[in-house]
């Protein structure tokens, strides 16, 4: 056990920069994110991390791991909290995804950053909303005029891990209680709720991520955002990870499946980190 | 072997009871229940190859050998190669590692716990980001991954030779990427099945 604890307090030596502060960004519903920076930031390209879990479940903190390596290389980067099913329904999570995407550019100044530098990242049901984001902003309705810090523009990139982007090619109980009215293919709601409805010419590039063998969110759903993108001429890349799933992916190569979110693999670090420093820049 | 035994031990009884004979004879006493396992017995004979079966695809490959070192003691050499990514990213992983395995049996069936060591090498590729179709590809990093875990597992043998073996573990991994993402570590779960033969 002792090389474990000491590889753990190396790596939390190796954290030692990044501060972490939280703040309250809508306190109608108490919605706080927690901003992970590095020391002496200014105009500072910004990431906003969103959680997955169905949309019923999950916190900002669980996504921890994501702003504190993207803060110690020199990012100021934020993971959010939303209100969640049941206790609300579609659209209030993209409205408060909104509003905190609002709050860190309204924030810029105090907390370090370039507001026209702004990536969100998300996982799963965090996917979707970053997705969201990336192409519903001039849709009225997905925006909420009481947020605090006003209405927003979309971010500048996207990166979305194994997100629903067609609400309605999914059947089940969990996106049922998200969208909150009975399943239609043609409901108006379902398709509202859907990223891949509102894509069009002008849309900030994506970079979907996604594994082979998701059985949550089948790998189809970033394939079809992917071609709806650049259909329409946006630039989208797309990570299809071989052989991994939803929450367990390959590890180093000898056989093992590791309990590992498809958006935290090298592989999908890599392309991450490359797609940032190609949209928001390097810090 | 359970002969030899047996043997053995009338042979170290017969050399006491020699040793022992100025002083009157001792009452008869049954003799000693012979062990099933003495401590003259080695590890044993055989060498498995088997393949992790969650390594295998279209992409990826990886075979191991194993091979008993002593009683309870035994070990694992494994190399891989993986294709990982796709769509428009291309990456290639080579992997290479090593399992000691202490078995709660001398057979080296059952159960065993043991410890791990991984290192690999993942070299990633993308498209020219301004156009991403058909303008070749540029590398843009290489992870180092070095992985320490703590593993165990249950050896099933049928028929003599097929050899199958469920893990689970715990691994601490680092990644020490080149492209200015900053070294990492942290510590998951892992699963695993061996699927091989036996060779004695």
């Amino acid at each position: 056990m002792r090389w474990i604890v000491l590889l753990a307090a190396a790596a939390l030596a190796a954290c030692g920069d990044v501060t972490v502060e939280t703040f309250t960004y809508d306190d109608r519903h108490d919605l706080a994110l927690d901003v992970h920076a590095p020391p002496d930031a200014a105009d500072t390209p910004a990431v906003v991390v969103i959680h997955g879990g169905g949309w019923w479940t999950g916190k900002r903190k669980e996504m921890a791991r994501f702003p504190d390596r993207l803060a110690r290389m020199g990012y100021v980067a934020a993971t959010i909290d939303y209100r969640l099913v049941p206790g609300v329904r579609f659209p209030d999570p993209v409205r408060d995804a909104f509003c905190a995407l609002a709050y860190v550019r309204a924030h810029a100044e105090e907390l370090g950053i370039d507001p026209d530098r702004v990536a969100v990242l998300g996982y799963s049901a965090g996917g979707h909303l970053a997705a969201m984001l990336g192409v519903a902003a001039d849709v009225a309705e997905l925006q909420d005029d009481g947020c605090p810090s006003g209405r927003t523009g979309a971010p500048r990139a996207v990166v979305s891990g194994a997100g629903p982007m067609d609400l309605t090619l999914l059947d089940d109980e969990t996106t049922h209680n998200f969208v909150g009215v009975p399943y239609d293919k043609d409901s108006p709601v379902w398709k509202l709720a859907s990223p891949v409805t509102h894509v069009g010419p002008g849309e900030p590039p994506f970079l979907l991520v996604h594994a082979y063998n998701d059985r949550v969110v089948d790998v189809a759903q970033s394939q079809l955002m992917y071609r709806a993108l650049r259909g329409a001429g946006n630039l989208a890349l797309l990570l299809e990870l071989e052989g991994g799933g939803h929450a367990f992916n390959d590890g180093a190569g000898l056989g093992a499946i590791e309990y590992e979110l498809a958006i935290d693999t090298p592989e999908s670090w890599m392309a991450t980190v490359d797609f940032l420093a190609q949209t928001v820049g390097t810090p | 072997m359970m002969r030899a035994a047996i043997v053995v031990l009338a042979l170290v009884a017969a050399s006491a009871s020699a040793q022992a004979q100025p002083s009157p004879p001792p009452p008869p006493s049954p003799p000693p229940e012979p062990e099933p396992a003495t401590v003259s017995e080695g590890p044993p004979r055989r060498t498995i190859i088997s393949i992790p079966v969650f390594a295998l695809s279209w992409n990826a490959f990886a075979i191991q050998a194993e091979q008993p070192l002593w009683r309870h003691i035994s070990g694992m050499a494994a190399i891989g190669i993986r294709d990982g990514a796709d769509g428009d990213y291309q990456s290639t992983t080579v992997a290479v590692g090593g399992e000691l395995r202490f078995w709660l049996r001398p057979h080296q069936r059952g159960w065993f716990g043991g410890g791990r060591i991984e290192a690999a090498v993942m070299r990633m590729s993308a498209p020219p980001f301004v156009d991403t179709v058909g303008n070749g590809y540029r590398t843009i990093g290489t992870t180092s991954m070095l992985t320490e875990g703590l593993v165990g597992g249950y050896r099933l043998v049928l028929f003599r030779r097929v050899d199958i073996v469920p893990t689970l573990g715990l691994l601490v991994r680092e990644d020490f990427p080149d492209n200015g993402i900053p070294a990492d570590l942290w510590i998951t779960g892992f699963a695993g099945l061996e699927l091989g033969w036996v060779f004695q």
